[in-house]
């Protein structure tokens, strides 16, 4: 069954590779039929990857999100998906190329770790639970709400630099305008923020239960809470204070690259956390 | 028969020709009527815009055929036939084709990849086809250009993005807000450029406007046009604080709008984006007020810069388009081509079906004892030599009419099997399933086509 899961990944990974080309191809060259294949390809990653986790699944008879690389996994499994949705309702171009790339990183981080055959060795059974999986998942699923706000932020950014210093040309139409793109990262963090803190609270909960004498002031608790924090101050400025523009998709960018360093930095200072 | 064009533009004749040479839409049809009379012009159809008339018909000789159509434009319009010569140009065969493509999809227009031409094609083919003026050829030719004219504008960037400066300030304004219903506009200063750019906006959704001038009363005529609100000069600080577009146009002779007014108006805004159009010539606003966060600041040359980038974008369409047209000639060609051949094979299948027939009747005849079953297998065996004799020679006339001498060979193969009689037939009956296919009566006008090769048919 390992032999079959790790064939799988490795195929998923290379129709990813193509359907990214593919939408690399329309995001350079503006070729919508090469854009329409390569979401018709990620559409079958995705339906491959889900494949591959209930294999996972029925294999070790768990969940298997409980190490970096199998959380990386499943991240570019939201990703996908919520990327595919994002190009179905919001129809920005250059949306499903840019955060397939982000995906695709992952994805490969994932296959050349050559740890998803060893899953579980890190975490004792004993100290998984309903919370860690909620936490974990929940987690994953509110950076997925990031990742995707955080590229429609970086196109803000783009095409906000395109208007002021007047760089007229394809990319200037194709993008979408200013008003949608920050309209559409806004409520990507709107609704991921709530994910993050149930996470963060069944996490604490988790940790109050299943580790003995953990340590509150652990790198990985005080990351995730500044991770709440970076992204409450968004939501504040954007929904109460009423602002708008530049600095809130800088913001917004900065947030993400705290994502990844509290994803993958923190982990390695945290005394318990290893997914 | 050949295809010809014949007819003027932008391009060949100045506008005082260009008036007198064009036709009312009433005018139209009858004048399509009266051109199907002129000798030798077996179909037509007649466009006709402010940029251009032209004739496209099908006629027995291109000499003669053009001379009468060039003679019917000239009696109708009242012009010297040889100065009126002077301003035309006439395409025939495969530049024919090629010519009414390129001015289907806009090519030939003078705002380029523009799609109202195609609309006053497609009228003059509806009008071709109720007033019985085009046949066979012209209708399979006109829904051809008027299908690929469609696949062309969808297919590349021909007619995307604006080519006028004011609509290229709509455009802009669109890739900073989307949609500019409810967006709150404000002119400053009544100039000619400034109410064309706000009447675009108005066209495209924004219906908030209010306007600011340095005479109050020029202010409330302008304002009551677009159903707008006007305000006093000494509130623009405020106004400007609320609105996100501002089109300005006033007559002063330096800047009134500077970095040091927008500064503080910029920092109540909290960062929501202010769209500034300059149209005033010498200029309104301190191109300084570019550099604040959150306006995004245009001056008319800058609107200039826009329409040449999306002019060069739709060049390239253009010159991506005339690869296309190449293939639809061929196309054109080809089924110009089957058109002579069909009725051919149709008449060796038909002469080969009545000796099937024939000798079928007179083995009947002669040998009145044979059971149905053995009745069956001879028939069966008979169509079997009869097709596979067939087989080949039907292979070469196919491929015969793709040749340049296809006119020769296939004449040879008619003789050769001595089918003339019956490729009249079928050449009758085909027009007339063509013609009831697509709801038009024809007349002894449009005649059956020679097969020859390109576009002279």
């Amino acid at each position: 069954m390992e032999t079959i899961i790790a064939r799988l990944v490795e195929f998923t990974s290379l129709a990813y590779c193509i359907a990214v080309i593919l939408l690399g191809m329309d995001f350079i060259q503006n070729k919508p039929k090469q854009k329409k294949y390569g979401l018709w390809i990620l559409t079958g990653v995705l339906v491959l990857q889900t494949v591959a986790l209930i294999l996972q699944f029925v294999n070790s008879g768990r969940v298997t999100i409980f190490n970096v690389y199998e959380g990386l996994y499943f991240f570019s499994w939201v990703i996908i998906g919520f990327s595919i949705m994002a190009n179905k309702f919001m129809k920005i171009d250059f949306q499903l190329f840019l955060t397939n790339v982000i995906g695709f990183i992952m994805m490969i981080i994932y296959s050349f770790s050559n740890t998803h055959h060893l899953i579980g060795n890190e975490l004792h059974e004993q100290m998984i639970s309903h919370l860690l999986v909620a936490h974990v998942i929940l987690a994953i699923l509110s950076y997925g709400a990031f990742a995707l706000s955080f590229v429609l932020s970086a196109m803000y950014l783009y095409q906000y630099k395109n208007l002021k210093q007047k760089k007229w040309g394809q990319n200037l139409f194709r993008i979408g305008d200013l008003d949608k793109l920050e309209k559409s990262s806004g409520n990507l963090v709107v609704v991921g923020l709530p994910f993050l803190f149930v996470a963060l609270v069944f996490g604490l909960q988790w940790a109050y239960v299943k580790v003995p004498d953990v340590i509150w002031y652990d790198v990985k608790i005080i990351g995730s809470i500044l991770l709440f924090i970076v992204y409450g101050i968004y939501v504040y400025l954007r929904n109460v204070r009423n602002f708008h523009g530049k600095n809130l998709a800088v913001w917004n960018v900065v947030g993400f690259i705290f994502v990844l360093l509290n994803f993958f930095v923190l982990n390695s200072f945290s005394s318990f956390h290893i997914w | 028969m050949y295809i010809v064009a014949v007819g003027l533009n932008y391009k060949t004749a100045p506008v005082e020709i260009r008036e007198k040479v064009s036709f009312d839409p009433s005018q139209i049809p009858v004048a399509m009527g009266q051109l199907r009379e002129q000798k030798g012009v077996y179909e037509n159809i007649l466009v006709s815009t402010c940029n251009r008339t032209e004739v496209y018909a099908v006629v027995d000789l291109p000499d003669t055929g053009i001379y009468y159509i060039i003679k019917f434009l000239a009696g109708w319009f009242d012009l010297d036939i040889e100065e009126f010569k002077k301003c035309l140009y006439i395409y025939e065969g495969d530049e024919a084709v090629n010519h009414l493509l390129n001015v289907t999809c806009g090519l030939n227009s003078m705002v380029l990849g523009e799609t109202q031409i195609l609309g006053q094609v497609r009228t003059s083919f509806m009008h071709g086809q109720e007033y019985r003026t085009i046949g066979v050829i012209f209708n399979r030719l006109l829904k051809q250009a008027i299908t690929f004219a469609k696949k062309a504008h969808t297919e590349t960037a021909i007619n995307t993005n604006a080519v006028s400066i004011s609509y290229a300030a709509v455009e802009l304004a669109k890739k900073v807000f989307g949609a500019l219903i409810n967006k709150e506009v404000l002119v400053f200063g009544t100039g000619e450029m400034g109410q064309l750019a706000v009447e675009n906006l108005y066209g495209s959704g924004a219906d908030h406007i209010t306007v600011i001038n340095r005479t109050f009363e020029k202010a409330k005529i302008l304002a009551e046009k677009f159903n707008g609100k006007a305000r006093k000069i000494e509130e623009l600080s405020i106004v400007m604080a609320q609105s996100d577009i501002l089109i300005s146009s006033t007559g002063a002779k330096d800047y009134v709008i500077t970095k040091e007014i927008m500064e503080p108006i910029v920092k109540k805004r909290k960062g929501r984006p202010l769209f500034m159009v300059d149209i005033a010539v010498p200029r309104d606003i301190d191109p300084r007020v570019a550099e604040l966060d959150g306006v995004f600041l245009y001056d008319i040359d800058d609107l200039q810069d826009i329409v040449q980038a999306n002019l060069t974008e739709r060049e390239q369409a253009a010159e991506q388009i005339k690869i296309m047209i190449k293939d639809e000639i061929v196309n054109f060609n080809q089924w110009i081509s089957m058109l002579g051949v069909v009725p051919i094979i149709g008449a060796l299948k038909e002469k080969a079906q009545n000796i099937h027939d024939e000798t079928l009747k007179s083995m009947e005849r002669k040998l009145p004892n044979l059971s149905d079953r053995e009745w069956k297998v001879i028939n069966k065996h008979m169509k079997s030599i009869v097709n596979q004799m067939l087989k080949d020679p039907i292979l070469f006339a196919k491929d015969a009419s793709d040749k340049t001498s296809s006119k020769h060979s296939l004449n040879a193969f008619v003789k050769i099997f001595n089918i003339e009689d019956l490729v009249e037939e079928q050449k009758v009956a085909k027009l007339r399933e063509e013609v009831k296919f697509d709801s038009i009566e024809d007349d002894d006008r449009t005649a059956v086509p020679a097969v020859q090769k390109g576009v002279t048919v």
